[in-house]
């Protein structure tokens, strides 16, 4: 890495498998400074390449992974990459993060990302030792699940070669399937491990052995020595470095926050069964943390005894153990692990699989569907051997699993019977384990995300529960049963959570966004200053809504599923609570200059700096 | 590739700068208080040596200790406290520094009953819950099992009789921690003095004191 670039590498792979060529690509400095790296990045070559009308399995999509301009630095929880492309559960846009070594040894490797188009012949992998690149037959590998995969090309190729994958339900298109690496972290969301899929593609391996180059280290270190305090400050970080994401389990609930039962009652004595707590004092061993983070939030388990004695290494996040757990009023944290380590070798996002499993057995208990629609599975709430025997006739699409791997949206298409009314999902994307009733900013923050029902974009229970943003002028304290003002604040925290996306920085830390403006400019050494930075934002952010629109979204799709307008929560606390949705969104629409059905109008693309392409399919 | 954040040199110095603004600050006294850190995932850690004058210390008298107990390098005795530090090294994977300081206010209103209240936003947003560990002698590994019982998902502990604790990902956490108690125990001090410290309202602290359960 000697050319002028600090932060970036400066060079984008591009890897055509139809064609079977391969070659580099410099990084558009203007790019680089309007779309930071990341998501904002990956956000431009999806929205200059992809026609929108394609099917998403098709060669013509893209697959691109990217990582950020911080990456490979020693700035704290920046070791992170993206991967998007037009979603096969939204057929919009899709992406999905994870964490790890893959994205900070891809940098060392010389590139700041890898785009992937077309489709290979037959089962394919990619291996990058720095500058070389091969593509090479992964016939040995189809059909071997994610930790298996990893396992085998790490016993081929040695250790510091670092794997992303797919498992069997990739390589079978099932919609929801993830991306995985480093045992068993997740790039989940919408699906792209079917696109990788589609491809024919197993597995990227890489391994680097150059440094990124940073503008002014001596100030750099400096300044993340001295901003340790403050960002070990954050509300979270102690509980997830002693509990790991699920030690918020326990106050999510007095909230009234944490899904039981497929989002229907809010008071189950499970919780204290699958909490933080329990898993500390059952099955967790230790305590695993990514690249140079100080957090530490990874749980490493081992399962001793009983049914599941063979379950061993990353345990079940917040997000898991909800969804696996009390969504499906299932309080045996030990099936948790092992269905979550099921869905980690299909390669199965757990939470599209957990609210797949919680809608097919609210039409069983419904009577909407019944032993000859399951095939003679008998689907009762709780019961981990039908949960696990479920994960897998997903994963491998065998029988009702077939109907399930299409997502709840299409699956109550294929259903029908009135089932359409229980399929918890926006955009196609199913529900995130934070009940919108309890948080109604999350309500309108589902509703309006890119990417579908998201929780991570913008993540504005946060401000709910009383964070103030004083850099995003966020200074109010906001009551979280209010629909007032959330409009603003869920606009602002979008936009804040696309600079993260595309840095790419971990949101369990702290940085202020003035220090990731300061941050950026010390290791790129361009001069970036919180106005405009937090200006390229709100251009990702409507970049990805622009593609969204010419996908075909438009207001009716910034929808909640009915059940949180219409059934307020019986008990727990957010009793007697429904999302008005309505109210907030008009609010949202004009914050962000868009006009009644959801486009940008052409004044904010202006002020932005897009210009509206007319790309004919 | 990732670059390494700290460097054993820069620990060093570090530790030795730290305890010469804690004895400035009259937060450690001449022969009272200790301080170590390490390089995050280490199984050795840097600590200042036992029984000699604490406020000028070189990084000459610095002892390098592993997790087990065994002197690695230094000629100095180590701080007689090194078994509590290496009970929150093992305990604590997102410790990289421990300073055990004296602080006279903190321990003061710890020995009169009372707790570290939610009294300013450092209060709240730094020190969160701070648990005093009953007295236990100095110096035993029964203090470092009673440091290892308290210290998980905390920043600052009070000892009884004895002072404080602080951990941080960094020695300049570590240090924050520290001072910030002593800043918030003086506050509180003078409000008992006068009357009773009014609360930061609970709706404003809602978050911390779900999670921490202050």
């Amino acid at each position: 890495m000697t050319n002028g670039w600090r932060g970036y590498t400066g060079r984008i792979l591009r890897v055509d498998l139809s064609e079977g060529t391969i070659r580099t690509e410099e990084l558009d400095e203007d790019d680089a400074f309007r779309f930071i790296g990341g998501s904002g990045l990956a956000a431009k070559i999806i929205y200059d390449e992809v026609d929108p009308s394609i099917d998403p399995f098709s060669p013509e999509n893209r697959l691109v992974f990217m990582t950020g301009p911080l990456e490979g630095t020693i700035v704290p929880c920046s070791c992170r990459y993206v991967v998007a492309a037009k979603s096969p559960l939204t057929e919009a846009w899709g992406e999905a993060h994870a964490s790890g070594f893959w994205g900070p040894e891809l940098k060392a490797a010389g590139y700041d990302g890898v785009v992937v188009e077309g489709k290979a012949s037959s089962p394919t992998y990619i291996k990058i030792t720095d500058g070389d690149v091969e593509l090479l037959d992964a016939s040995g590998l189809w059909g071997l699940g994610c930790l298996d995969t990893e396992r085998a090309l790490k016993a081929d190729y040695g250790g510091r070669f670092r794997v992303v994958c797919i498992g069997p339900a990739g390589e079978r298109l099932v919609r929801y399937a993830s991306i995985i690496g480093d045992g068993g972290r997740t790039a989940g969301r919408c699906g792209m491990g079917a696109v990788m899929g589609s491809k024919n593609l197993k597995a990227i391996i890489v391994k680097g052995s150059s440094r990124v180059q940073v503008a002014d280290p001596k100030r750099l270190r400096s300044m993340i020595r001295r901003l340790y305090p403050v960002i070990m400050s954050f509300p979270t970080t102690q509980i997830h470095s002693a509990y790991g994401t699920n030690g918020e389990m326990g106050p999510f609930y007095e909230y009234g926050d944490v899904p039981i039962k497929h989002f229907t009652i809010g008071v189950w004595e499970g919780i204290s069964k699958i909490d933080g707590d329990a898993m500390a004092e059952s099955i967790v061993k230790g305590q695993r943390a990514c690249p140079g983070c100080p957090i530490g939030c990874t749980r490493y388990i081992k399962i001793e005894s009983g049914p599941y004695a063979s379950v061993e290494g990353k345990g079940p996040e917040y997000e898991t153990a909800a969804s696996l757990g009390s969504l499906l009023l299932n309080d045996d944290i030990e099936s948790i692990a092992k269905a979550n380590e099921l869905c980690n070798q299909y390669g199965l996002d757990t939470i599209s699989t957990g609210v797949s499993i919680a809608f097919a057995m609210e039409l069983y208990e419904r009577g909407i569907i019944t032993k000859a629609d399951t095939g003679g599975l008998e689907l009762e709430w709780g019961e981990p051997a039908t949960i696990l025997r479920l994960i897998e006739m997903i994963g491998r699409r065998e029988g009702f699993g077939d109907t399930l791997a299409e997502g709840v949206r299409r699956a109550s298409e294929i259903i029908g019977r009135g089932s359409r009314r229980y399929a918890m999902h926006v955009k196609g994307l199913e529900m995130p384990m934070h009940d919108p009733r309890a948080f109604k900013g999350m309500g309108l923050q589902y509703a309006t995300s890119n990417r579908g029902a998201c929780h991570m974009q913008g993540f504005v229970l946060r401000i709910e529960q009383g964070e103030r943003m004083v850099d995003l002028k966020i200074y109010e304290r906001v009551d979280r049963f209010e629909t007032r003002g959330k409009g603003r604040i869920v606009a602002i925290m979008q936009d804040w959570h696309e600079i993260l996306d595309s840095m790419i920085l971990c949101k369990f830390l702290s940085v202020s966004p003035g220090h990731v403006a300061s941050l950026y400019t010390l290791v790129t050494g361009i001069t970036l200053r919180l106005p405009e930075m937090l200006e390229a934002g709100e251009r990702i952010y409507n970049l990805k809504r622009l593609f969204n629109v010419r996908c075909g979204i438009t207001r009716r799709d910034d929808a909640l599923p009915e059940r949180f307008l219409k059934e307020p929560l019986p008990d727990g606390g957010a009793e007697g609570q429904t999302v008005n949705l309505e109210e907030m969104l008009k609010e949202y629409y004009e914050y962000r200059g868009w006009d009644e059905n959801g486009a940008p109008t052409i004044e904010t693309l202006r002020r932005l700096g897009i210009t509206e392409k007319t790309h004919q399919s | 590739m990732v670059e390494e954040l700290f460097t054993e040199e820069e620990i060093k110095e570090e530790i030795c700068r730290v305890m010469s603004r804690l004895y400035r600050r009259g937060l450690i006294s001449a022969v009272g208080g200790n301080v170590s850190a390490k390089i995050p995932g280490s199984r050795e850690f840097w600590i200042t040596p036992s029984g000699i004058f604490k406020g000028e210390l070189t990084v000459d008298d610095l002892v390098k200790v592993d997790l087990d107990g065994n002197v690695v390098e230094g000629f100095l005795k180590p701080s007689v406290e090194t078994p509590l530090h290496r009970a929150v090294y093992r305990k604590r994977l997102d410790v990289n520094a421990v300073v055990h300081a004296h602080n006279p206010v903190a321990t003061g209103l710890a020995l009169a009953g009372i707790s570290i209240e939610p009294i300013t936003v450092e209060a709240v947003v730094t020190l969160r819950r701070v648990p005093i560990v009953p007295f236990v002698y100095p110096g035993t590994e029964d203090l470092a099992e009673a440091v290892a019982e308290h210290i998980a998902g905390v920043r600052a502990l009070i000892l009884q009789n004895h002072g404080v604790l602080g951990v941080g990902f960094n020695l300049v956490e570590a240090e924050t921690v520290v001072e910030t108690l002593e800043e918030v125990a003086t506050a509180q001090w003078v409000a008992y003095h006068f009357g009773k410290p009014r609360l930061i309202p609970e709706k404003d602290m809602e978050l911390v004191r779900k999670l921490y359960g202050i």
